[in-house]
């Protein structure tokens, strides 16, 4: 090759476009590895789950002012689970089932459940306290 | 011409090399030392910590460690603003926007979950009226664990698990009636007594406490805070 092909190429539009290349490379580069790092740090499996869900059964439906983890059935509402819940799409959805009244998470969209669960918990029915069954069921968008 | 040409081309390759290398050792650095990941614990920790506190009956508090970099709480997502940002999700509302460094601490104060770097004031619990009942007329049941708060109160008077103020008094039926059993953790009250007692013992001191609004009046007291409930009791107590 001679002197003047081998300039050619090392003009300046070739150097410009290497720099572009090795730019767009390193932003790769480092877009893969804070991906690869974000894994590396993982809480163990449906502990965010299990403590999400410990408000349903705590303090979210307990009767105004007195948070003793028995549900008052007049505050098992839509509105109520609204006001204790509120996640981003993305996030976990939720189903719950009380003596016979559904409700449902703003981020519910419906279709197969990937998780059920059954918890007994305290009622206040008729100005009783009973044990009921709340149904718990769970979609991971 | 050729040996100006030969400078600028070596100039731009040494650019070149410069920035390929500094921008590999700037992601070495990141990920070289601990912080990424501490800065992914405290995302992750945190966000579940919020959910923890959320779930909390009553106010509390929780501390997460030292963070060198900003951390912000700000609607439904915990930030974590340093050479990489990092953002973590969690479903809880009423979450106050703040951003702090230094010692973090999540507290729950009635509905709302936020962040600071210092020991939150929080509310106290609403007992209702005050209550006084008179130390004369008052009994209590102790174990052998308790004890000292009924000598701290003068009720010397004691038979088997029970202490009032003098013999006489003992063989009455009380007016006011005192559970005092030992506890593994805090101090757990009930009945509005008991309510007011924890709100006297939280005002000066960090403990974790439970209240169960029932009419007996029972403390499950750790061994560490005998001394402050027997002198919580010495104040609402009427001589």
């Amino acid at each position: 090759m001679s002197n003047s092909n081998a300039w050619a190429v090392d003009s300046m539009p070739a150097y410009i476009i290497l720099i572009l290349g090795i730019g767009v490379i390193v932003l790769f580069f480092g877009i893969f590895t804070v991906a690869y790092a974000d894994d590396q740090y993982a809480l163990p499996e449906q502990l965010e789950l299990v403590v999400v869900q410990q408000r349903f059964t705590g303090t979210c439906f307990s009767q105004n002012g007195v948070q003793n983890g028995v549900i008052d059935l007049n505050k098992f509402t839509q509105q109520q689970l609204a006001y204790c819940y509120n996640a981003p799409d993305s996030f976990y959805s939720f189903r719950l089932t009380l003596d016979g009244k559904t409700i449902t998470t703003s981020n519910w969209k419906g279709g197969a459940v990937q998780r059920t669960e059954e918890k007994s918990v305290s009622i206040i029915k008729n100005n009783a306290v009973t044990t009921s069954l709340m149904k718990i069921e769970v979609r991971d968008e | 011409m050729r040996k100006r040409g030969i400078v600028l081309k070596f100039l731009i390759e040494l650019v070149l090399a410069a920035f390929i290398v500094l921008s590999i050792f700037g992601m070495s650095k990141v990920f070289g030392d601990e912080t990424f990941f501490v800065q992914e614990r405290i995302a992750h920790e945190g966000a579940v910590m919020i959910d923890a506190l959320y779930a909390v009956p009553g106010n509390a508090w929780m501390s997460l460690g030292e963070a060198d970099y900003d951390v912000e709480l700000k609607e439904h997502h915990i930030y974590i603003r340093n050479e990489v940002n990092i953002k973590r999700p969690f479903p809880t509302i009423n979450t106050q926007t703040a951003t702090t460094k230094g010692n973090l601490i999540f507290s729950k104060n009635g509905d709302t979950v936020s962040l600071s770097n210092r020991q939150p004031t929080l509310n106290q619990r609403n007992c209702g009226a005050e209550t006084n009942p008179s130390l004369q007329r008052t009994h209590l049941r102790i174990t052998p664990e308790t004890k000292a708060v009924a000598l701290l109160l003068g009720l010397s008077a004691c038979s088997e698990n029970k202490c009032a103020i003098s013999g006489t008094e003992l063989s009455r039926a009380p007016e006011t009636l005192i559970t005092i059993l030992p506890s593994n953790n805090g101090i757990t009250a009930s009945g509005q007594l008991g309510c007011h007692i924890l709100n006297d013992i939280i005002k000066t001191k960090a403990v974790t406490t439970w209240y169960f609004p029932t009419d007996t009046i029972n403390l499950e007291v750790h061994p560490d805070y005998i001394i402050d409930v027997g002198r919580a009791l010495q104040q609402r107590l009427q001589r």
